[in-house]
């Protein structure tokens, strides 16, 4: 047989109201059978005493037949034969009666009595039926006399034996009830106990269990009900479940780590386009903040590069279900333009309904530059490359093939000229690679110093060159080698200079309606002859194809610079000659203290105060 | 290879060439090498190449990589004029599947020495003498040549282009053998020397 806890709850349930069942069948029985007892053991001690009486009534009658009163044969001979008749009732039972059958003890002393009134009867009869003058008569009056005191006592000790057996039983109906009593005090007591142990504390604990559960603490463990019941399979079913539970949650908490941890620029949105989230790298990357971020629309991020129709498509594409990838320009709260990667994708129920889109962005800026850069530095160095060493090649050949003195130097002057271009060319693509790659950790730059820099340089490799600026009198730092950059601008309007005195004018502004946040505006100005469009296209927007060789890797350089600054390069004709390029660039802190530098032109701010509220404003 | 010298060809005066590059040096020293076989102009751009280009210039040298009006472009207005010039290419840029529909007469990559240029500029004078068809044929067999001293065979399998290209070689030369019987032993080898030698390597 199976230990008790494996029962199942329902044996267990049904053994208990059956339990029960039978405590009640067992009072109910006592409450029924108790009166009905009592009624017929009281009706037998009533014919008893009944008995009794009529021995004295007969000795009565018989004395009075003695007396010659003749109307008492009548009486005796009725009194005997009822003694005669309920003696025998007594003694079998007696339905009609209401008795019941002599209980044994009582019997044998009925049986006494019967022994006593046998001859007893044999006499009253004799006395009733024999005249008062004959001897039988006397000698029968005399009996019933002389043993009239004898039945007497018998009969009282039969009603006596009636009344010990009537106290006998009351005292077994109680003994009976008292029993009764106890099976109850014991056996609820551990029917309570039963009931708590197999079903009310493992369901409580169980509870209790997927109460805490429920609040949100997955360390608590189900308690575990070792049995094969439905106590043990609820227990086992709730310790898989809340198992799998655990595990979905890790597995979503590990999603969500690596979401929160992702190298690209993680948000979600609703179908609106508000956003709902944002991991770490989209604060990152485009410098707003999550509370900045949240609420809003990816709208933010607009660069004004792209037309308002391309965003139109981008909606269309993703609420149609499809997923849009592409390379798009974007700004960063601090007014940085960058290069985004982006794959915006339909987030779908079960229902296949969209309920939002998720975007991942990488900024790769710094990888366009570098792509470029390479596919610029490899086709310049190969046609640059292949055209000098074709002309050392063919001044070589020359050089062979001619005696002469001075025809001779002046191949060898050219090959040297060749050669030199060729280190020159090396140099600038070193130099270009190394700018690219310092980029990366640029420390913020002066742009007022840098200026300062850049004109007492071409001042002095330029003497015939006119070079003014005009900046303001406070310092603005941008993250870049904007030094670098001024030194290729001024020195590429120099050079293609056809004018006598070739001048160059840089400004430098802090403009407010570029921005929020306000951007720096940085004018080199000159009055060549204007940029050849090829060449614009490479300031401009980094584009060159096989064919067309721009002036070489410095307006490369600029445009590259410039593009991982998060600037951006516009170039404008002046009329009626010159050239004047701008760059736009986010700038990276304003110092409120003037500059103490002097030779240049001041050019008040709008508001250095208004300046720095808008400066702590983006650092919230 | 250079034994039909231009001093035999059937033109009474020098034949004319127009050397094409942005690179001044390399444009005077080109026309130094040709100097004394031919007449030699130089155009050091694109433009300066348009405005000299008329019915006297027999060869052009052309640059492909060249600021505001490219090599490309010279080419096309040059086709546009419906000029009677042979074309060579001197150029840096590696060929790639746009030079299909170009027309060039023979693509020569820098560096480029005297001699290859001399041997160049012959072997393209010798063929104004063939017919139109074969003139077409040879700028495609050139441009199929160019391409496979290029690319791998996997590549050229993979571009359509060339597919093309292989088609009209193929239905040209089947029009050029019925026309053949028309030549000189001498117009022979000099037409078939260059596709000789592809046809060698690959009997497609």
């Amino acid at each position: 047989m199976k230990p008790l806890r494996e029962w199942s709850l329902r044996v267990k349930i049904t053994l208990h109201l059956l339990i029960i069942f039978l405590l009640i069948i067992a009072h109910l029985v006592g409450i029924w059978w108790f009166p009905q007892e009592v009624k017929q053991d009281g009706a037998a001690i009533n014919e008893a005493g009944e008995q009794r009486m009529l021995t004295q009534l007969m000795a009565a009658e018989a004395h009075q037949i003695g007396m010659d009163d003749d109307k008492s044969r009548d009486e005796l001979a009725a009194s005997a034969a009822e003694f005669d008749r309920t003696l025998a009732a007594l003694i079998e039972g007696n339905e009609t009666m209401g008795l019941p059958p002599a209980p044994p003890e009582v019997r044998e002393q009925l049986r006494t009595v019967q022994a006593a009134w046998d001859p007893f009867y044999a006499h009253v009869q004799t006395v009733v039926e024999n005249p008062r003058t004959s001897q039988e008569f006397h000698e029968s009056l005399a009996y019933i006399e002389a043993n009239n005191e004898q039945l007497l006592v018998e009969s009282d000790r039969a009603v006596q034996r009636y009344e010990q057996a009537y106290e006998a039983k009351i005292r077994r109906t109680q003994q009976f009830f008292f029993g009764l009593l106890a099976l109850d005090i014991l056996v609820i007591p551990l029917l309570l106990i039963f009931i708590h142990r197999h079903i009310l504390r493992p369901v409580t604990r169980i509870t209790h269990d997927a109460e805490t559960i429920a609040s949100g603490d997955f360390d608590q463990p189900i308690t575990a009900v070792d049995s094969i019941n439905e106590m043990g399979r609820l227990s086992r079913s709730l310790q898989e479940m809340k198992d799998q539970l655990v595990s979905t949650v890790q597995e979503i908490e590990r999603f969500e780590q690596a979401v929160e941890h992702a190298g690209h620029a993680i948000y979600i949105t609703d179908t609106d386009g508000t956003i709902e989230y944002v991991n770490s790298a989209f604060e990152e990357i485009t410098k707003y903040s999550e509370s900045q971020a949240l609420g809003n629309t990816p709208r933010i991020l607009k660069s004004g590069e792209q037309a308002e129709s391309y965003y139109e498509e981008v909606w269309e594409t993703v609420l149609s279900g499809d997923v849009w990838e592409d390379d798009m320009v974007n700004k960063r709260a601090s007014g940085e333009q960058f290069h985004a990667h982006q794959t915006i994708a339909p987030i779908t129920g079960s229902d296949g309904e969209i309920q939002g889109f998720v975007a991942i962005m990488a900024d790769n800026t710094k990888q366009l530059v570098n792509a470029q850069q390479n596919q610029v530095l490899s086709r310049v160095m190969r046609h640059n490359l292949r055209t000098e060493l074709n002309l050392i090649d063919g001044y070589a050949q020359e050089l062979a093939n001619t005696d002469e003195f001075d025809t001779r130097t002046d191949y060898v002057n050219e090959i040297r000229r060749c050669v030199n271009r060729l280190v020159k060319l090396s140099d600038m693509a070193e130099r270009s690679i190394r700018a690219c790659q310092q980029e990366a950790s640029q420390q913020p730059q002066g742009i007022c110093a840098a200026i300062e820099r850049v004109c007492a340089a071409a001042r002095e490799q330029q003497p015939q060159a006119t070079i003014t600026a005009d900046t303001p009198d406070y310092e603005i730092d941008i993250l870049g080698n904007i030094e670098l950059v001024l030194d290729e601008l001024v020195e590429n309007a120099i050079e293609h200079n056809d004018c006598v005195t070739p001048k160059v004018h840089i400004t430098a502004t802090l403009r407010e309606e570029q921005g929020p946040p306000p951007m720096v505006r940085i004018e080199v100005t000159d009055n060549g002859p204007g940029v050849p469009a090829n060449e614009r296209r490479v300031l401009e927007k980094g584009e060159e194809t096989a064919l067309f060789h721009g002036s070489g890797l410095g307006l490369w350089l600029v445009h590259w610079l410039v593009t991982l600054a998060g600037g951006q390069v516009t170039i404008r004709g002046r009329s009626p000659r010159g050239t004047c390029v701008v760059l736009t660039l986010p700038r990276a802190s304003v110092s409120t203290f003037p500059r103490t530098s002097t030779g240049y032109k001041t050019d008040a701010p709008e508001s250095i105060n208004n300046s720095d509220n808008d400066t702590n404003k983006n650092n919230d | 290879m250079t034994d039909i010298s231009p001093e035999t060809n059937e033109q009474s005066a020098s034949p004319t060439v127009l050397i094409v590059d942005d690179e001044r040096n390399l444009a005077d020293l080109y026309a130094t090498w040709l100097a004394d076989t031919y007449d030699v102009q130089t155009a050091y751009s694109g433009e300066e190449a348009l405005k000299q280009l008329d019915e006297t210039i027999d060869v052009m040298l052309l640059d492909r990589r060249m600021p505001e009006f490219s090599g490309d472009d010279v080419l096309a207005k040059l086709r546009e004029q419906n000029l009677d010039c042979r074309v060579v290419i001197v150029s840096a840029v590696t060929p790639d599947f746009d030079i299909v529909g170009m027309g060039f007469d023979d693509y020569l990559i820098k560096p480029v020495n005297r001699d290859e240029l001399l041997d160049a500029v012959d072997r393209v004078l010798s063929r104004t003498t063939y017919d139109e068809t074969l003139q077409e044929l040879h700028q495609l067999v050139s441009t199929q040549a160019t391409l496979k001293a290029q690319k791998s065979t996997a590549e050229l399998r993979a571009s359509d282009v060339y597919a093309d290209l292989q088609e009209q070689i193929e239905e040209l030369q089947a029009a050029a053998d019925a026309a053949v019987e028309k030549f000189t032993e001498a117009d022979f080898d000099a037409a078939f020397r260059d596709f000789d030698s592809d046809t060698h390597n690959n009997p497609s």
